[in-house]
């Protein structure tokens, strides 16, 4: 079978909030969200309408800046930490749960895989604590006596 | 600075450390990251990380409900037309730059102007991806700014052949100036691309007739009058669904799940060239301080073909899914 779990999931984490839906063919397609559509079209005959014509929700924002409409785009190369491994991103994607905060609550900034370095083999070189000068320290004076 | 500590002290990355991850401790290699990179240039050099700036989107006060009648659309038509999981897809474009640093850099702490080296080359591409509901990625569409075939990458490109003949990407010219998309080039990736992935499901399913859904987001060329006609008058059996403007952040699954994956795997590719031209020109006896970044247009652009196979494959890994439901498993 050709399914790919991050694709998948790609859609799963796409949810409307609080416990809400999501745009997995598994929840479209579930008693629970036929329910919803049942009581929306019950509630509100302008939704019904709207279904027989395209909707088109407004504008991207991005398009104010006719310089470059690419910079607003929601990834950004230059915001990737390239020493991530391919596996450690894809882990982070399926670890990852559907956000069940009110959708005016969730950060869609936030990284959700921060990764410390610590632990005591780092002391020789870096302090008990992460310290890139101890690092750079010992990294110059091998520097230094290498080229002797 | 790989390439600096590659080729003058490759010993560092033997020192042992643990790192943690998810909140467990795992032994490792010392790693040159990106956050290694950053303190270092703050502590020794005084530098702090500079970007430029840019505006948070905005998105809809009743968002909630926005969101809710987006997929009660799409619950809609599903039900309606008894759409299966194969037939529906969702494809976004991206900005991939040439050379990253472009919007971001280092200045001394304190400054206040800051000149962001870069920024105004625009030199970039753009990348259609498109993935279906069922988990299958559709060819790769890239957009290169120029009138002509001169502006894209050659035969002669690392992996060209791979990339045209097997995986089935596009390459194509924007016809202007831009990188963008336009008009003529989203009609090319559903003739070339969308259309072809429809027809092949359609058939195995022995469905000929099926209604198909397209998820696109609504920018301006997506939205226009124009495209709806022409799409609806060659292909009045792709249903466009519009993910709400300002949403592609939290509702756009391309966006949420995959844009991240495909440019960390591009931007490790990016970087494997800059840490191979760097070391070429520190073994040939060039000072750190002197190291140039390849940046000939002609050049960086046949390296794309290279970046987005090795990106396709990143995403299209079953190895990897596999390792990491297995972990999943374990615990």
């Amino acid at each position: 079978m050709p399914f790919l779990t991050i694709f998948i999931q790609a859609y799963k984490l796409c949810s409307t909030g609080e416990g809400g839906l999501d745009l997995s063919y598994e929840c479209l397609t579930s008693k629970q969200a036929r329910t919803a559509l049942t009581e929306r079209l019950a509630a509100s005959p302008e939704f019904a309408k709207s279904l027989q014509r395209p909707e088109t929700t407004g504008v991207e924002e991005e398009e104010v800046d006719e310089d470059d409409p690419m910079d607003e785009g929601a990834v950004l190369c230059d915001e990737i930490d390239s020493s991530k491994m391919i596996d450690e991103e894809v882990e982070a994607l399926i670890l990852q749960e559907p956000t069940h905060l009110p959708m005016n609550q969730v950060d869609i900034e936030s990284d959700y895989n921060d990764v410390q370095i610590v632990g005591p083999h780092v002391e020789k070189y870096t302090g008990c604590e992460f310290s890139s000068r101890a690092a750079t320290n010992w990294w110059m004076e091998w520097d230094a006596t290498s080229h002797i | 600075m790989i390439g600096i500590i590659t080729t003058k002290a490759p010993a560092i990355f033997n020192v042992t450390v643990t790192r943690k991850v998810h909140g467990n401790y795992i032994w490792d290699h010392f790693q040159c990251r990106e956050t290694f990179v950053k303190k270092f240039l703050k502590e020794e050099m005084g530098w702090s990380f500079r970007r430029a700036t840019r505006p948070g989107k905005k998105t809809p006060e009743n968002i909630t409900q926005v969101l809710t009648d987006a997929a009660l659309r799409l619950i809609s038509t599903i039900s309606q037309y008894n759409v299966p999981i194969f037939l529906l897809v969702n494809s976004d474009q991206t900005g991939v730059r040439y050379s990253s640093g472009a919007l971001e850099t280092y200045a001394k702490t304190g400054s206040k102007q800051v000149e962001v080296i870069g920024k105004d080359e625009r030199r970039a591409f753009t990348l259609m991806v498109g993935i279906s509901m069922s988990g299958e990625v559709l060819p790769f569409q890239a957009i290169y700014a120029g009138k002509t075939s001169g502006s894209l990458p050659t035969s002669s490109a690392l992996n060209y052949k791979k990339a045209v003949e097997e995986l089935k990407f596009c390459f194509e010219s924007s016809g202007n100036d831009t990188y963008w998309s336009t008009m003529k080039t989203m009609q090319s990736y559903v003739t070339n691309i969308l259309v072809p992935y429809f027809e092949s499901h359609r058939k195995q399913l022995n469905l000929p007739n099926q209604l198909c859904i397209w998820q696109i987001d609504c920018w301006s060329v997506h939205r226009s009058l124009e495209f709806r006609s022409w799409m609806q008058k060659h292909y009045p059996w792709i249903r466009i669904h519009y993910i709400p403007a300002n949403c592609t952040g939290l509702f756009q699954p391309c966006d949420v799940g995959i844009q991240r994956i495909l440019k960390l795997a591009i931007k490790r590719t990016v970087l494997k060239d800059i840490v191979d031209d760097t070391m070429k020109q520190m073994n040939a006896g060039v000072e750190p301080s002197r190291v140039v970044f390849e940046k000939r247009l002609p050049v960086v652009r046949n390296r794309s073909v290279g970046w987005l196979v090795n990106a396709y494959e990143a995403i299209n890994k079953h190895e990897i899914v596999e390792k990491v439901s297995y972990s999943l498993k374990a615990f």
